[in-house]
């Protein structure tokens, strides 16, 4: 499988929005402060311009024309910390007092333009007077200016602040997507790798996990248990594939045998009818064990659990007790019980029976005349044991696993009928209750223990 | 009596249909879910026989249309072995027996005689008598010309059984499965050391069994004649 590009990538493409989003906000935040900023220092200098305008009119007011004179020329002589320019002109335009003159005869606010005198040659470099103009009796205006360039300084030294800042979130943001949505990719190729890996054929294969413990970890996490599972459901196919080629084939090359043999001899039709009794007996055998071995692969499916429900495990190993009591008395063994009363557990009864069935079943088929069999249900709240216990001749404890496998019997019970997957069943059934299962010696005999581990119902 | 067969493998259903002929029968068959369920909808049928899995239309899909049309027909479903959960399944579909594939004829025969001579309906009766026996179900009593026989509860069910099925062949899995509630095989002869000792208390001091084996197949109570 091929891998996008980064810029293909999620990552990537989440960290371009984020990138854009922030932009916009910066850009506006840029504008908000440019205008605040720009709008605060031009009130500030107008009202200075005002107030110097009024005090400058007092004068007018108070000494006339002359008055406004000698207050002008004695500002204007102080350059150095008076920035303020002034002027009064008449109707014409013509200057009378001070030196500003280029204002329109009219009342209120007036931005004009002037060339500094430092660097005449400039054109470009033009300085910006805020000019406040009012009229003073006899067709006089008088003009109070101030240097606005520094506004502007001001205003245009934001607008580059903002977009070096730009400039710098545009290569944070693409930098940083880059390395995440690589670090990404990186990870992405990790787990494709593995897959294909897995694909072609190498099953013990696991996707890499690192130690961040992300999402991504985590998913791989499942992932791999999901694909251990797999494994596992696998080699029980294959288990279940070899046992039958080995167990079944046995059997059934009898079959053919006995039916060869019957077909090369001249038998009378009650002698065939008799073969043919006999074959198909022997058929309804395999097809047992056919049945019991689905029945088991079902079983370790888990798709049973599904139905589970409360029942009353007391009630099930009690019919199990007095169906196979007569045939424990018939063969000369003793049944003790000891069950105590409405032991209940979330599982499937007709599985449930068989395991009990299969369990006092092997007790009673595998053990001599005169054995005791004791059989006892407890509940403790947090655990559920059964146990079924004889004084037979016990199983040597080499073999206590192994009993556990498909079609497995020990040598001395080669001769008893069965199939071999009495015990394979129980411990699928149990496996699927989540119970535990433990073969112990009971000094003498054998003592099969069930363990079923209290689980709280979801539905309380 | 008329019974309908649905299943799509010729084999089994030819088997099936010869043999149901042979028992004075009369056969209809049908060989996908849609052609069955159409003459199923003729209601002339006094029960059917239907697999769980056919073509077009499954079993399932089938018992449980007829059943949301009121149809009360007997239905006998037929599962392969590997569908542990078709039992619970078809029974909840409205199934009235279940047989697991490949079965004996001697057990689908049994069972469909249990299912046409099912009484539909009726109002349970109190008393169940056959010839020298009579079982008094309100008391728990056996009664056997005239003497009470001492029954545990489960030679009791197991009597009950084959009384209601008095002169059908009862077969050892239709005893495990109704009255133990056992669902699977258990290789122990369970149902004949049951049997016998059955046979030993109803017999006891008499000179007639009135259990009688069907070879091959299972056990009998005759009816009144």
């Amino acid at each position: 499988m091929k891998l996008p590009s980064i810029v293909d990538s999620i990552s990537f493409k989440l960290s371009a929005l984020y990138l854009i989003l922030f932009l916009c906000s910066f850009l506006s935040i840029g504008v908000t402060v440019y205008l605040l900023t720009y709008h605060t220092l031009e009130q500030q200098l107008k009202s200075s311009v005002e107030t110097e305008a009024t005090r400058l009119i007092t004068e007018y007011d108070s000494g006339g024309i002359d008055e406004l004179k000698e207050t002008i020329d004695e500002a204007d002589g102080q350059v150095s910390y008076n920035f303020f320019k002034y002027g009064v002109i008449d109707q014409n335009g013509k200057l009378i007092v001070g030196h500003l003159n280029n204002f329109q005869p009219s009342t209120g606010w007036q931005t004009i333009k002037i060339i500094p005198a430092t660097n005449k040659s400039e054109e470009e470099k033009q300085d910006l007077l805020y000019v406040k103009v009012m009229a003073l009796p006899n067709k006089f205006w008088l003009g109070v200016g101030h240097d606005g360039e520094y506004i502007q300084d001001a205003g245009e030294a934001i607008i580059h602040a903002f977009i070096w800042g730009f400039v710098l979130v545009i290569f944070l943001g693409i930098g940083g997507g880059l390395y995440l949505g690589g670090a990404f990719l990186r990870k992405i190729q990790g787990i494709t790798n593995s897959t294909q890996a897995i694909i072609s054929g190498e099953l013990k294969h696991r996707l890499p996990v690192s130690k961040n413990y992300d999402e991504l970890d985590n998913l791989a996490i499942l992932l791999n248990q999901m694909l251990d599972k797999i494994g596992s459901l696998i080699e029980n196919i294959q288990q279940v594939s070899n046992d039958i080629a080995h167990d079944l084939r046995t059997p059934i090359s009898h079959l053919k045998f006995r039916l060869e043999n019957a077909l090369a001899r001249n038998l009378s039709a009650e002698q065939y009818k008799e073969r043919v009794a006999f074959a198909i007996e022997e058929v309804d055998t395999i097809l047992n064990t056919f049945s019991a071995m689905l029945r088991i692969s079902q079983i370790e499916s888990g798709s049973r659990r599904s139905g589970f429900k409360i029942v009353n495990l007391s009630n099930i190993v009690a019919s199990v007790i007095d169906a196979l009591h007569p045939i424990a008395e018939e063969q000369e063994k003793s049944i003790c019980a000891d069950i105590e009363q409405d032991v209940t557990l979330s599982g499937d009864k007709e599985l449930l029976t068989q395991l009990a069935f299969n369990l006092l079943d092997n007790a009673i088929l595998h053990t001599p005349e005169n054995t005791q069999i004791k059989i006892s249900l407890r509940s403790s709240g947090t655990q559920t044991e059964f146990i079924v216990a004889d004084n037979g001749p016990g199983i040597a404890e080499a073999h206590h696993r192994k009993v556990f496998q498909r079609f497995y019997r020990l040598e001395e019970s080669r001769t008893t009928p069965g199939n071999g997957l009495g015990l394979s069943i129980v411990a699928a059934i149990a496996e699927l209750h989540e119970a535990t299962i433990v073969l112990s010696d009971n000094n003498p005999g054998l003592k099969v223990v069930l363990n079923f581990r209290y689980k709280p119902s979801n539905s309380a | 009596m008329i019974i309908l067969i649905i299943e799509d493998d010729n084999e089994t259903r030819d088997y099936v249909s010869a043999g149901l002929k042979e028992a004075g029968h009369t056969v209809d068959s049908a060989r996908d879910g849609y052609e069955g369920l159409l003459l199923a909808k003729e209601g002339k049928h006094d029960l059917l026989i239907v697999d769980r899995m056919l073509p077009d239309l499954d079993g399932l899909t089938l018992v449980k249309t007829l059943r949301s049309a009121s149809c009360t027909v007997p239905v006998l479903f037929l599962t392969t072995m590997c569908g542990i959960d078709d039992r619970v399944e078809g029974l909840n579909a409205g199934a009235d027996d279940y047989l697991v594939k490949p079965f004996a004829f001697s057990e689908l025969s049994a069972r469909v005689n249990a299912l046409l001579r099912r009484p539909r309906g009726t109002v349970e009766q109190k008393v169940l008598q056959v010839p020298g026996l009579e079982i008094d179900l309100m008391k728990r009593v056996v009664m056997r010309s005239g003497q009470v026989i001492d029954l545990q509860p489960t030679e009791f069910r197991l009597l009950e059984y084959l009384v209601r099925h008095a002169g059908q062949v009862v077969t050892r899995t239709m005893l495990l499965e109704n009255v133990w509630d056992f669902h699977f095989d258990p290789k122990t002869n369970i149902v004949e050391t049951h049997i016998s000792r059955l046979r030993g208390k109803l017999n006891a001091g008499k000179k007639s069994d009135l259990i009688h084996t069907v070879r091959g197949s299972g056990y009998m109570i005759h009816e009144a004649a």
